[in-house]
C-alpha cells in the first residue's frame, strides 16, 4: 500500500514537473475506475469519455494543489462523480432530464453479445453479475479496481461509509450464490443436474 | 463439475475474474486513454487559474428536472478578487455566452474551444458571444497588469 502510494506521489510530482510520460502513467493507472464511475451512472459512452475527459482536465489544473497524494484517487472519483451528475442534469446530449431516482440505476446496458468475448467460466460470472441487484452491480464495477477504497465507494453511491464492507461482503456472497446456480445445466432428461 | 463455481475461489480472485470480465465487456475505449493524455498538452505554467466556484446547473436538483430551450446557467469562477461570472443560454447545439469579470481591469479577451481561441472584444469587463458549439470551454483574459488568467474548463 505504502508503495503504491509513494509511487503516486512520485508520478505526481513529475507530472506536475513537466514529464508527459508520468502523467501518461497516471492516466493509464486510473481511467479504467473513472470510466467505471461514469458507466455506473448509466451513462452512455460518449458522454462518459466526456466526464472522464473532464476529470482528467480537472486533475491537470490542479496537479501542483493536490496536497495529499494518498487521496488522489478519492479526488478523481469525487470529481467524475460530480462530473457525471452535472452531464445527467444538464441532460447530457438531448437525453431528457431524468429525475434524481434514476441516478441510482446502475449501467449495465453493455454489449449482451459477449459470447466471443468470454470463455464459459466467464460468460456465468457476466451472467451472474447480470442478475445481482442494481446496488451491487456499481459497488462491484467500483470495487474490482479499489476494493478497499470504502470511502470512494460510498461517495459514488451515496451509502454511509460504514455500510459499504457489509455490502460487499453481500453482493459477494449473492454473486456466488448465482454462480452456483449457473452450475446447474439440464441434464438430458430435462432435470437440472450438477 | 465444469469449473465455473470454485468455492476456494477468494474475494479478492472473484474480484480480479470480475474485473477483467468487465473489461472485455465493457472496455475503455481507445480514444478515451488517448484523450486524457493529450490534454497534458494543455497544461501551461504561466497561467493563473481561476477556479470554478459555483454552477447552477449542481444546483438544479430534483424540483427543475425538466429542462427547455433557452434554459440559462450560470457559471462562476475566482481567483483571489477575480471574478468571472459566465452565463450560458442553450440554442439548439449551439450556446451564447455573456462574461462579466470584476476585480481586474483587463486587456484582453479570448474564448477557447476544442477548435482553438477565438478574441472577443470586452468592454467594462463584459463580454458576448453568440453561437459557439456546445463542449469544453474556458475563457482567457489577459489583466491590465499583464497576468495571464484562465478559468477552469466546462463543458456547456
Amino acid at each position: 500500500m505504502t508503495d503504491t502510494f509513494s509511487a503516486t506521489a512520485s508520478l505526481l510530482g513529475r507530472a506536475a514537473q513537466g514529464d508527459q510520460r508520468a502523467w501518461g502513467e497516471l492516466v493509464d493507472q486510473h481511467t479504467s475506475l473513472l470510466y467505471a464511475v461514469a458507466r455506473s451512472f448509466r451513462l452512455d459512452a460518449a458522454d462518459a469519455n466526456d466526464v472522464v475527459q473532464t476529470t482528467w482536465l480537472r486533475l491537470l489544473e490542479h496537479l501542483d494543489r493536490i496536497e495529499d497524494p494518498t487521496r488522489l484517487v478519492g479526488w478523481l472519483v469525487t470529481t467524475a462523480r460530480r462530473e457525471a451528475l452535472r452531464v445527467l442534469r444538464r441532460g447530457g446530449r438531448e437525453r431528457p432530464a431524468m429525475e434524481d431516482s434514476v441516478l441510482d440505476r446502475a449501467d449495465d446496458a453493455a454489449p449482451v453479445d459477449s459470447g466471443l468475448l468470454l470463455d464459459e467460466r466467464n460468460q456465468a460470472l457476466w451472467s451472474a453479475y447480470r442478475e445481482l441487484p442494481e446496488k451491487c452491480r456499481r459497488l462491484l464495477r467500483i470495487a474490482v479496481y479499489e476494493p478497499r477504497a470504502y470511502e470512494e465507494i460510498s461517495a459514488v453511491l451515496g451509502m454511509p461509509v460504514g455500510s459499504i464492507g457489509p455490502t460487499r461482503r453481500r453482493c459477494l456472497t449473492q454473486l456466488r450464490a448465482l454462480l452456483e446456480g449457473t452450475v446447474l445445466v439440464d441434464g438430458p432428461d430435462g432435470e437440472a443436474t450438477r | 463439475m465444469n469449473g465455473v463455481a470454485d468455492a476456494d475461489e477468494t474475494d479478492e480472485a472473484l474480484l480480479d475474474r470480475l474485473r477483467s470480465v468487465l473489461q472485455r465487456v465493457d472496455p475503455v475505449p481507445e480514444h478515451v486513454l488517448e484523450g486524457a493524455k493529450a490534454l497534458y498538452g494543455l497544461r501551461r505554467l504561466d497561467e493563473e487559474l481561476a477556479e470554478l466556484v459555483r454552477d447552477s446547473v449542481e444546483e438544479r436538483g430534483r424540483l427543475l428536472a425538466v429542462r427547455g430551450e433557452g434554459d440559462v446557467r450560470l457559471i462562476s469562477f475566482e481567483t483571489g478578487p477575480v471574478t468571472v461570472e459566465l452565463q450560458v443560454t442553450e440554442r439548439g447545439s449551439v450556446r451564447d455566452l455573456v462574461a462579466q469579470v470584476a476585480g481586474t481591469a483587463l486587456a484582453r479577451a479570448e474564448v477557447e474551444t476544442a477548435a482553438g481561441r477565438r478574441p472577443v472584444p470586452i468592454e467594462d469587463g463584459l463580454f458576448t458571444l453568440d453561437g459557439v458549439q456546445a463542449g469544453l470551454l474556458r475563457l482567457r483574459l489577459l489583466t491590465d497588469a499583464g497576468r495571464d488568467l484562465v478559468t477552469s474548463w466546462v463543458r456547456i
